[in-house]
């Protein structure tokens, strides 16, 4: 039994060897897209309506989704001038980091061309995706916004009818924490947490990269309040990412939180709608206001099919384009002229009263975000468990920026 | 007499706990996993945890094979491991042999160095490595995958094989001589056939450290892509930030399931394997 | 064992290993000298800086608070790995050699967690230490109810579950060669040890132990670089968190140079764990000749 087996694996392992050996002969493509979305049920859809609208023969590469890897993959292939890679999907902070390396190609008059860029939210543009010498390098693929969703179980249980302003948020906050669910969730992992910073710093009217002006510290303070002082938000989600965070929100452990996207996760857990979980308008503390994101599709600079990749993303910032991805991947239109068009319910509803009634913010990056980002993280932290005093989180932040920046 | 037996009785029981205790704490971790895959994503995160899922579901490795293009990267994994395989004993078998019958200060300074750079770490050489792949054009190839693959097993390969060939008595081969035999008739009829064991135990052992190599397609690979690191490339939820568990786990058992199947074969050869590296180290 | 060969024949030796010098020289020599050289420049790919400082990327890792932590995990990891994979790890290999049915399904089963991929065993882990539903905390609370502990945020308990994974992967490993070292002690002493009245106890400490101590310490070589270069664990489990708290030092030195693209500083922290290597080594190695020769 054993000798058969073993013969069986030789005889496998020397067939290998000889396919090996005649590597599958390579295919003639124009163009290759390393993308994040291959592993999207809809992907091959997407691919086909851009093959049929270009006319292009593209060959795929599976970027890793697991977020660091990804980060290291890309920022290798792009820092040393590889040119088997023609268009690249990157996130907002590796397009902060890149923006001004020379490793991706400026866009405007090829693709971003006068008569379109109106369309696209000009704070991002200009936050994001355009260089120190005013070249913008990306097409934004969509439009997200980190916006305020609330368990319409909780709101009626405990007696409000929306959360408007700061008071409200603390009262319900309060009211919702019993039997070990709490009022606020957030997931403030290391690497995630700056998105929450970042939130509470804009409401409450602060600044970022200003670590001296008094509603910074206030932000801070409230978080800490929210987990130390009226234990409204429990310490264990320093550990969560949106997976974890996500998943307690359905459980019925939050009432309230900050989440990007349109709500996927909630609508396969069956607990999706105007009665259950549901995405509401910011809260107005200072300021009303929101962090959009997108993902950008981006031309490596070092491309030997540049005519190619034009082709390509002139569809991405087109109208079809944008409707493809809105279609086959819920990703709501970058061009507010193209979002008009999109059929009414209570997700388009929604983003359009965003884009009117808040104001909308691209998030802080800067060059080295990512050690940025987690250092940040870490002494939020710090902070939020008592190690460290929220004056010295400040003091260290305002070294971070000005190290970083 | 009776007290003997009651002895006995204690000590087999004895040993019946400790053998279970073991089994418990490394399988019971495998079977939640296995659980984790084959329940449907809205009843995962039940508490506590239900050991025997209600509606057991495949689901998930269905989407895996149709959308992680799992067949695409079993071949690949299984070209390069072949390959690597193949080469990597040839040339050992010839090395080791060089190494057990020849004596010379620079032989042995050529065998002390390659046993030393097993203490190079992966991530002391990374980057530069990167760079230099790019440079001669082996980057995100097939070629240059198995050159690494190769090199990473050739340290453990030559050790056991050494010592093994150092074990068969020189005057076999000289008795050959005198009949005539020429140095590849020695080679081929003596020295391999008694290899055979130590050949297998080599082999199986470096088919389990390639499948599980993770830095290597990892960092010098785009587009072939093997088993081992399909696990950093499944479906985003829709935040695009996060992983979900049930394909994690379902990922992890395809990636663990013919690793148990091959270990129940092979314990004897892995064990042999193991023990020979060690006791000689 | 005379294998003695006139000199004349010496070629044929080294056409027989030199393939496998070319391909290990090919992957190593080039990177070990260019990892060498970058580590006394300052290159920052990111804002695409390039120049040459001498020794100050050395003289910065030691006031670095990041590479500090980092060592002061790693130094912890080590030493507790390592402690607990000695003392565990004789336990284990005791009872994989015990005369019994189940022998041959024990051993099956002890090299699952050696035979698979650390990525694996990391990515499940942190779901298995997660405080609502992982597996830890619902097996815990079977015994102890409302048990609550998120593993990972704390940073001791965080340190815990790290070293825990890698006892659960490589102690088998470890089980099994020390299990090598124990056949080889001939029955004949435990014989005449019991025809003295000895115990089971005295024999271990007298007879089992002395004998294995010197396989245990050569072992404990490979298995300390083994750790002192492990990075995947807290790759897939714990991105190095809480804070740096669980970021061993190898996993910063990849951040280094693949994530911030700091590649001289990365460098200089890969040369230095290298050095720290080959020291240790050599001391590991001077401490089994003069203790056993």
């Amino acid at each position: 039994m054993k000798k058969r087996i073993i013969k069986l694996l030789v005889i496998s392992l020397i067939v290998s060897f000889f396919v090996g050996g005649t590597v599958l002969a390579d295919e003639k493509y124009d163009l290759t897209l390393y993308s994040i979305m291959t592993t999207n049920v809809n992907f091959d859809d997407w691919l086909a309506d851009v093959e049929a609208g270009t006319g292009l023969n593209i060959r795929v590469i599976a970027a890793p989704t697991n977020s660091d890897t990804r980060q290291q993959k890309v920022t290798t292939v792009l820092s040393s001038g590889d040119s088997s890679i023609d268009i690249l999907e990157i996130n907002d902070e590796m397009a902060a980091s890149f923006k001004s390396t020379g490793w991706l190609e400026p866009l405007q008059g090829t693709v971003l061309t006068d008569d379109i860029i109106e369309y696209f939210p000009e704070g991002y543009l200009k936050d994001m995706i355009t260089s120190r010498n005013g070249d913008i390098v990306g097409v934004p693929g969509y439009s997200g916004y980190l916006a305020f969703w609330v368990d319409q179980k909780k709101l009626d249980k405990y007696g409000f009818e929306s959360i408007d302003n700061k008071e409200d948020f603390i009262a319900f906050a309060k009211a919702a924490t019993e039997d070990g669910n709490y009022g606020y969730g957030g997931s403030w992992e290391k690497t995630y947490v700056f998105n929450e910073i970042g939130t509470f710093i804009n409401l409450f009217g602060g600044d970022y990269f200003d670590w001296t002006n008094p509603a910074n510290k206030e932000a801070i303070q409230f978080m800490y309040d929210m987990v130390n002082t009226w234990k409204v938000t429990p310490i264990d989600q320093i550990a969560d990412k949106y997976e974890q965070m996500n998943q307690k929100f359905i459980d019925g452990k939050y009432a309230m939180l900050f989440m990007w996207g349109t709500g996927t996760d909630y609508r396969n857990a069956g607990r999706y709608g105007e009665d259950q979980i549901h995405m509401a308008l910011m809260p107005k503390f200072e300021t009303r206001s929101v962090f959009t994101d997108s993902w950008s599709y981006v031309l490596n600079s070092a491309s030997r099919n540049k005519d190619a990749a034009v082709k390509f993303l002139n569809y991405i910032a087109g109208k079809e384009g944008m409707l493809s991805a809105w279609e086959n991947f819920d990703r709501y239109p970058a061009r507010s002229d193209v979002a008009a068009t999109l059929p009414r319910n209570e997700i388009t509803d929604m983003y359009k009263k965003y884009s009117e009634e808040t104001i909308v913010r691209g998030r802080p990056m800067v060059p080295q975000t990512m050690e940025f980002i987690s250092d940040m993280g870490t002494i939020f932290q710090q902070t939020m468990q008592g190690k460290i005093s929220v004056d010295e989180f400040c003091e260290k932040a305002q070294e971070y920026v000005d190290r970083y920046k | 007499m009776i007290f003997n037996k009651i002895k006995k009785i204690l000590n087999s029981g004895l040993k019946w706990i400790l053998a279970l205790t073991v089994s418990f704490i490394i399988l019971f971790p495998l079977y939640w996993i296995f659980i984790s895959s084959i329940t449907p994503a809205g009843e995962l995160f039940k508490q506590p945890i239900d050991y025997l899922p209600d509606n057991p579901t495949i689901s998930n490795y269905i989407y895996l094979i149709y959308n992680v293009g799992l067949i695409e990267k079993v071949v690949s994994t299984l070209i390069i491991i072949g390959t690597t395989l193949i080469i990597g004993t040839i040339i050992c078998v010839m090395a080791s042999y060089g190494f057990a019958r020849y004596k010379s200060k620079g032989l042995s300074i050529a065998f002390m160095l390659i046993l030393f750079s097993m203490l190079i770490p992966n991530v002391v050489t990374a980057r530069p490595l990167y760079d230099f792949m790019r440079r001669v054009g082996l980057y995100d190839t097939y070629t240059g995958l198995i050159i690494l693959y190769i090199s990473k097993i050739i340290p453990f390969t030559i050790l056991i094989l050494r010592n093994f060939i150092s074990e068969i008595p020189i005057s076999i081969e000289e008795a050959a001589a005198i009949d005539g035999a020429t140095f590849l008739q020695k080679i081929y009829h003596i020295i391999l056939p008694l290899l055979k064991p130590a050949i297998a135990i080599v082999a199986i052992t470096n088919f389990i450290t390639c499948l599980n190599e993770f830095f290597i397609p990892l960092f010098y690979a785009n587009n072939i892509q093997v088993l081992s690191t399909a696990i950093t490339q499944l479906p985003l939820k829709d935040n695009m930030y996060s992983v979900p568990w049930d394909l994690v786990s379902s990922m992890g058992w395809i990636i663990i399931l013919p690793i148990i199947i091959f270990v129940a074969i092979f314990e004897k050869q892995i064990m042999d394997g193991i023990m020979a590296g060690g006791v000689k180290a | 064992m005379h294998t003695k060969r006139s000199l004349n024949r010496l070629w044929i030796a080294w056409i027989l290993v030199i393939p496998v010098l070319l391909v290990r020289g090919f992957t190593i020599i080039y990177p070990i000298f260019e990892t060498f050289r970058i580590s006394f420049y300052d290159v920052r790919l990111l804002r695409g800086i390039n120049e040459f400082v001498g020794i100050k990327n050395y003289i910065d890792v030691f006031q670095d608070p990041k590479v500090l932590t980092s060592l002061k995990f790693t130094v912890i990891f080590v030493v507790a790995s390592m402690a607990l994979h000695i003392i565990l790890g004789v336990a284990l290999a005791l009872i994989l050699n015990m005369k019994f049915m189940a022998k041959k399904f024990l051993r099956t089963i002890v090299l699952i967690p050696w035979a698979m991929p650390m990525v694996v065993i990391g990515m499940a882990a942190k779901w298995g230490f997660n405080n609502d539903y992982g597996l830890v905390n619902n097996f815990i609370r079977l015994f102890v109810p409302n048990f609550e502990l998120s593993w990972l945020i704390h940073t001791n308990t965080a340190r815990a579950a790290v070293v825990a994974m890698d006892i659960w992967k490589d102690l088998p490993f470890f089980a099994i060669l020390v299990l090598a070292a124990l056949q080889f002690i001939p029955e004949e002493i435990y014989e005449a040890a019991r025809v003295d009245g000895a115990g089971a106890i005295q024999a271990f400490f007298k007879i089992t132990l002395p004998l294995i101590m010197k396989s245990i310490l050569v072992l404990s070589i490979p298995f300390t670089m083994w750790r002192l270069a492990s990075f995947d664990i807290v790759y897939a489990m714990t991105s190095g968190g809480p804070g740096d708290d669980t970021s061993l030092i190898a996993y910063r030195i990849t951040t280094e140079a693949f994530t911030n693209l700091n590649l001289g500083y990365g460098s200089t922290l890969a040369i230095i764990l290298f050095f720290v290597m080959v020291i240790l080594s050599l001391i590991n190695i001077f401490i089994v000749n003069k203790k056993f020769n």
